[in-house]
């Protein structure tokens, strides 16, 4: 990232008569994909129209391209800035080619007749969001997902250098959100456009963004690689989190469990288990599992759910008073599920499980209850799940 | 960028498709619109044969009743309802964009009731007397100053608000208040002059004089060339005044022309005609439903087409019907008008 | 709304402006038809009784004062004659009134004293016998309850509730298809009654009906004048359509009215056009506005409205005439408005007739120009 920054700001502050957000200084580079993430209410939108001049500042200074942006005229602005509101435009009768060319505003003459060269860049604008087959059709016609790459298009068609977007995603399809991002990314990467987004998604964020900032309590709280920013504390705080984690290796907000209705061991390793904690979490289970590899995706998403992992220790340590631990827990449990690891480990908790008299769900690839044991077997968690609905104790618990 | 093969055919194929509609759909109206002023020419509550009207028309100067009945009333007539027409249909057309609603008409900000004001105090009131001078354009100088009395107010308005909810109320306020105004006129007012008012109130192109049909060609003619300029930010407005800040247009700029503009245009119909109904509120959602756009570069042309139109044939039905029996142009707009809007709305709302 | 208010005010106004109305073609052959049963409006006498149909088509019985009421009619619906005490909305049917003989009975009017030019009524007002009650379309009930009446004669049916409620009864005076001459004339005997006063009321049509007849010999054989009836106002036409009783009359007066095909309520808005080509051809205008609203002279009108500046009236060979106040007000002179018409229609036939009701304009202003009321 080299060169002038597209927008810097210094002591700014923003907001209606009352501040918002103050004290921000920021410093956007060429290219960069921005998030902007805060809970609702902490002043986004109002940066996001400081920013795009449609509200004045309340103090400090902000710079578009090194010039003041107050003196900036209207035109040059929006050849820099362009912005994708909330308020999605639907205009009656109006086709998605004529919207685009709208974005050329700043750039036609007095009756805003498009030149060959405003057309071409209408055609690209509509490829670039892969809309070309839409152009003929009309806006109020298009889907919510339809709509919204025409709104990036007609942004794109303004040819700008920086582009301010307020929830670009929110009301969009998995499908559509993945879209939205990925053109802008692309613009990022191809065109060395700047993005700015507001976003409530934070694991898309995460993902996609070069750049968070996170705003909260009247201020930015943090700037920076969402790698280095994102940590579960930052989010959590961010946003009052309380029955939920971020994990940052995962990229993902897990729901921990209140653990009220009964306790469980789950035998895991070897990444099995991931989807089989989230299942036990929401049936409000308080889970134990042992014994994993600090490395395992297995003790990854269950210290997320908020699980109580048995770690196999590293290096030269012993595992034995792990294992000792693990069993204690195994034993304690309401009931135990063996999600079918091998090792040694594994074989010590199924036999302390079996010695515990306590019920033993298994889940194997192929439903073979192997011979004379006493454990239920199930092919799918969808089985399993059913089971754990008629364990006694679940039912008594699940009752009241 | 890469474009793929399979999608850059379509705008070029839709461009092609919409010029030729445009183009049909404006040579339609402006063949008809034609056909329907030499009809208001042609056809009157005395008739003449064909040959005798076209004598007339080419020797203004002849003194008989065929050539001044076409040279003093057919032909002004005919000329102030097509003007007027298309003043009102751009009038409400602007402010339809610039609101964003489609049930505003130009009417909406109160400028009738400006002038109706005007024109009580000169028809009910001695004043009048006053001004004898003025007898026969005395009423059109009262409601050409009641209706830019009431533009001037809102667009002094207009400087302090932000909101364009706000201003529409204002409007209705000063509808309201001048209303309020002309009642109690109406209330304390001899009978006998009443008679004159309430034929005002309904509106009508009947009687206008050659002077009056100069000065809307004139200055209507100097708004309409200000207003088609003005199509390029009113088609940025289309997507609302944030983003067509974003694009930048001079919104408080923009705002206040355009609300110039489009109170100018139907005062100046109201000095004239009084109110005419229903033309400026459905005339622009004719314009867009026969052009399917909202482009504001052919709306503004094609809305004052249509708007000439309907009111000539609105005038042409108001004056034939029941000839001579005049019925009030107001309520044969509004047959025509209100069943449109009505339509219109029942759409909208079955879409939502 | 605004346009149904509107539309409500010009036909409240058409209605009042229609003092001296008229009537539907069939009701053309005054001789023939009697007004026991014209438009709405009847009187059938009965054992005891008379049953009377008003303009809204009411059926009220008039009962002797200490009467019987007969059965099936509302309280307010009986009415004891003769009545003495009554609130009348028209400036006709207090002409009625002192028609009959009982201009005393008039307690209350919709026009205050400065508008009439009735002797009898300003008196009435001097008095403190007659009150101004508001004006028509907004009546104030509290004056009218204050006056006692014992009738309230209204062309607005919509005050009826109201006054049932006050115990005041109500006959409807007007009705939309009767504005013939005939109705006209006849309109007396239909009042007679609620005063006891038959007689008055039959003598006093025959009298009109003398002086129509006495107009048809006088005017037998002359060579019809045209003549035209209406205004301009601003830029709109108002005239009197062929069905009114002033066309009626015109014709009976052998001349030719101009606007005989024109058919409508009293009043009624029509083409420039129309008004022009036929005032080309016309002998004589007459005006709705008397000389306060304008009607001064001939330049004056034409001033006022150059468009009709062309219509022969308003030429040198022409004649205008305006309306006097006291022309609306003196339904009980009807006989002397008819030959006042005739008379500036015929004016060899009436050789030193004294005009009352009508003054012709002068071509141009005098010297002190009238402004104000």
């Amino acid at each position: 990232m080299s060169g002038e920054p597209i927008l810097r700001t210094a002591g700014l502050t923003v907001g209606y008569r009352a501040p918002v957000l103050s004290g921000i200084d920021l410093d956007f580079g060429r290219g960069q994909f921005i998030a902007l993430l805060g809970p609702n209410g902490a002043g986004k939108t109002t940066l996001l129209r400081t920013l795009s001049r449609h509200l004045q500042p309340l103090a400090g200074t902000i710079e578009v391209l090194g010039q003041d942006l107050n003196t900036l005229p209207a035109f040059d602005l929006a050849r820099v800035v362009a912005v994708c509101l909330t308020d999605n435009a639907r205009p009656p009768l109006l086709s998605v080619d004529e919207f685009v060319a709208l974005g050329r505003y700043p750039h036609t003459g007095r009756m805003g007749r498009l030149s060959a060269r405003d057309t071409e860049v209408v055609e690209q604008s509509l490829a670039a969001v892969s809309a070309g087959e839409l152009a003929g059709r009309l806006v109020e016609q298009l889907s919510d997902g339809e709509r919204q790459k025409v709104v990036l298009a007609r942004a794109l068609a303004q040819e700008p250098k920086l582009m301010l977007l307020d929830e670009p995603t929110a009301h969009l399809d998995l499908k559509h959100r993945i879209e939205v991002m990925s053109i802008l990314r692309a613009q990022c990467r191809s065109q060395g456009l700047t993005v700015l987004a507001a976003l409530h998604d934070i694991d898309l964020a995460a993902k996609i963004s070069d750049r968070v900032l996170l705003v909260r309590d009247g201020g930015v709280s943090a700037d920076g690689l969402p790698e280095a920013v994102l940590t579960g504390d930052k989010v959590a705080a961010l946003y009052d989190l309380h029955t939920a984690d971020f994990n940052r290796h995962l990229g993902s907000i897990e729901f921990r469990s209140d653990g009220r209705a009964g306790t469980v061991f789950v035998i895991a390793g070897r990444s099995y288990a991931a989807p089989l904690f989230r299942l036990l979490s929401k049936k409000g289970l308080a889970i134990a599992t042992g014994v994993l590899d600090g490395s395992d995706l297995d003790a990854c998403v269950g210290a997320a759910i908020g699980a109580r992992v048995f770690l196999r220790p590293t290096a030269m340590a012993e595992v034995g008073p792990v294992l000792n631990a693990a069993l204690a827990a195994c034993t304690a449990c309401d009931f135990i599920i063996d999600s079918g690891p091998v090792g040694i480990e594994a074989d010590t908790l199924r036999a302390g499980a079996a010695a515990s008299g306590r019920p033993l769900l298994r889940l194997t690839a192929a439903a073979i209850a192997p011979a004379g044991g006493a454990e239920r077997c199930y092919a799918t968690l969808a089985e399993l799940s059913g089971a754990i609905d008629h364990l006694p104790f679940f039912q008594s618990q699940a009752a009241p | 960028m890469s474009v793929s093969a399979q999608t850059l055919p379509a705008l070029p194929i839709a461009l092609a498709r919409r010029t030729s509609r445009r183009a049909g759909v404006f040579v339609a109206l402006a063949v008809l619109l034609v056909v329907f002023m030499l009809l208001n020419l042609r056809i009157g509550s005395i008739s003449y044969p064909v040959e005798q009207l076209l004598g007339a028309l080419f020797h203004p100067s002849a003194q008989d009743d065929v050539a001044y009945i076409v040279w003093n009333i057919r032909l002004p007539r005919t000329f102030a309802a097509a003007l007027g027409g298309a003043f009102l249909a751009v009038s409400g057309l602007l402010l339809q964009v610039y609101f964003r609603n489609p049930i505003v008409g130009p009417f909406i900000l109160g400028i009738s009731s400006g002038s109706t004001v005007m024109v009580s105090l000169v028809m009910l009131t001695s004043i009048g007397l006053g001004f004898s001078g003025f007898a026969p354009y005395l009423n059109t100088l009262a409601s050409c100053l009641g209706a830019y009395a009431v533009t001037a107010i809102i667009v002094a308005i207009a400087v302090r608000v932000q909101s364009g909810v706000t201003l529409l109320i204002a409007g209705l306020m000063m509808g309201f208040l001048c209303g309020a105004f002309t009642s109690i006129l109406t209330a304390l007012a001899e009978k006998e002059s009443i008679k004159g008012f309430v034929l005002w109130q309904m509106g009508s192109f009947s009687g206008l004089k050659w002077v009056e049909v100069w000065v809307m060609v004139a200055c209507g003619g100097a708004l309409l060339a200000s207003t088609y300029l003005m199509s390029k930010p009113l088609n940025a407005l289309l997507l609302g005044e944030e983003y067509a800040a974003s694009m930048g247009v001079n919104i408080r700029r923009c705002r206040l022309l355009l609300l110039f503009l489009s109170s100018s245009l139907a005062g100046l119909v109201t000095a004239m005609a009084g109110p005419v109904a229903f033309i400026g509120l459905a005339v622009p959602h004719m314009a867009r439903l026969s052009l399917g756009t909202s482009d504001n570069r052919v709306l503004l042309p094609a809305a004052c087409l249509l708007g000439a139109l309907v009111t000539s044939l609105c005038d042409l039905i108001a004056r034939m019907w029941l000839s001579p029996v005049e019925l009030p142009l107001s309520a044969i707009t509004a047959f025509l008008g209100a069943p449109l809007v009505l339509y219109l709305l029942l759409k909208n709302g079955m879409k939502s | 709304m605004k346009f149904m208010e509107k539309m409500t005010i010009l036909s409240l106004m058409l209605t009042l402006i229609a003092t001296l109305g008229g009537c539907d073609k069939e009701a053309g052959a005054p001789e023939k038809r009697s007004f026991m049963n014209i438009g709405e409006f009847s009187v059938n006498p009965k054992a005891g009784y008379t049953e009377v149909r008003d303009g809204a088509g009411r059926k009220l019985a008039l009962i002797p004062r200490g009467g019987k009421a007969p059965e099936g009619f509302a309280p307010t619906s009986v009415i004891e004659v003769p009545v003495r005490r009554v609130i009348a909305y028209r400036a006709f049917e207090v002409g009625i009134l002192a028609a009959l003989g009982v201009p005393e009975t008039l307690v209350g009017v919709t026009d205050p004293r400065e508008d009439w030019v009735r002797d009898d009524v300003r008196r009435g007002f001097d008095e403190g016998r007659i009150a101004y009650v508001g004006q028509s379309f907004k009546i104030d009930f509290e004056r009218i309850k204050a006056q006692h009446p014992d009738l309230v004669m209204t062309w607005d049916p919509s005050i009826i509730p109201m006054m049932d409620s006050l115990g005041i009864p109500v006959v409807v005076t007007t009705t939309p298809v009767a504005t013939c001459l005939n109705t006209h004339m006849r309109f007396v005997e239909f009042i007679a009654p609620f005063f006891g006063r038959e007689a008055q009321g039959k003598a006093y049509f025959e009298q009109v009906a003398t002086a129509l007849e006495d107009i048809r010999d006088r005017t037998q054989g002359l060579p019809p004048p045209k003549a035209m009836w209406g205004d301009i106002y601003e830029k709109r036409v108002l005239v009197e359509p062929g069905n009114a009783w002033v066309a009626e009359l015109i014709g009976l007066a052998q001349s030719h009215y101009l606007f005989n095909d024109i058919y409508g309520t009293s009043c009624i808005e029509i083409s420039t056009e129309r008004f022009i080509y036929s005032g080309k051809d016309a002998d004589l205008y007459f005006t709705y506005r008397t000389p306060d609203w304008g009607a001064t002279s001939k330049a004056a009108l034409a001033r006022q409205n150059p468009l009709i500046a062309q219509i022969r009236p308003l030429g040198p060979e022409g004649h205008v005439y305006a309306p006097l106040p006291g022309y609306a007000q003196s339904s009980d002179q009807l006989d002397q408005i008819l030959i006042d018409i005739a008379a500036i229609l015929h004016p060899q036939a009436f050789p030193g007739h004294p005009m009352r009701f009508f003054v012709e304009l002068p071509d141009i202003d005098p010297v002190k120009q009238t402004g104000g009321t």
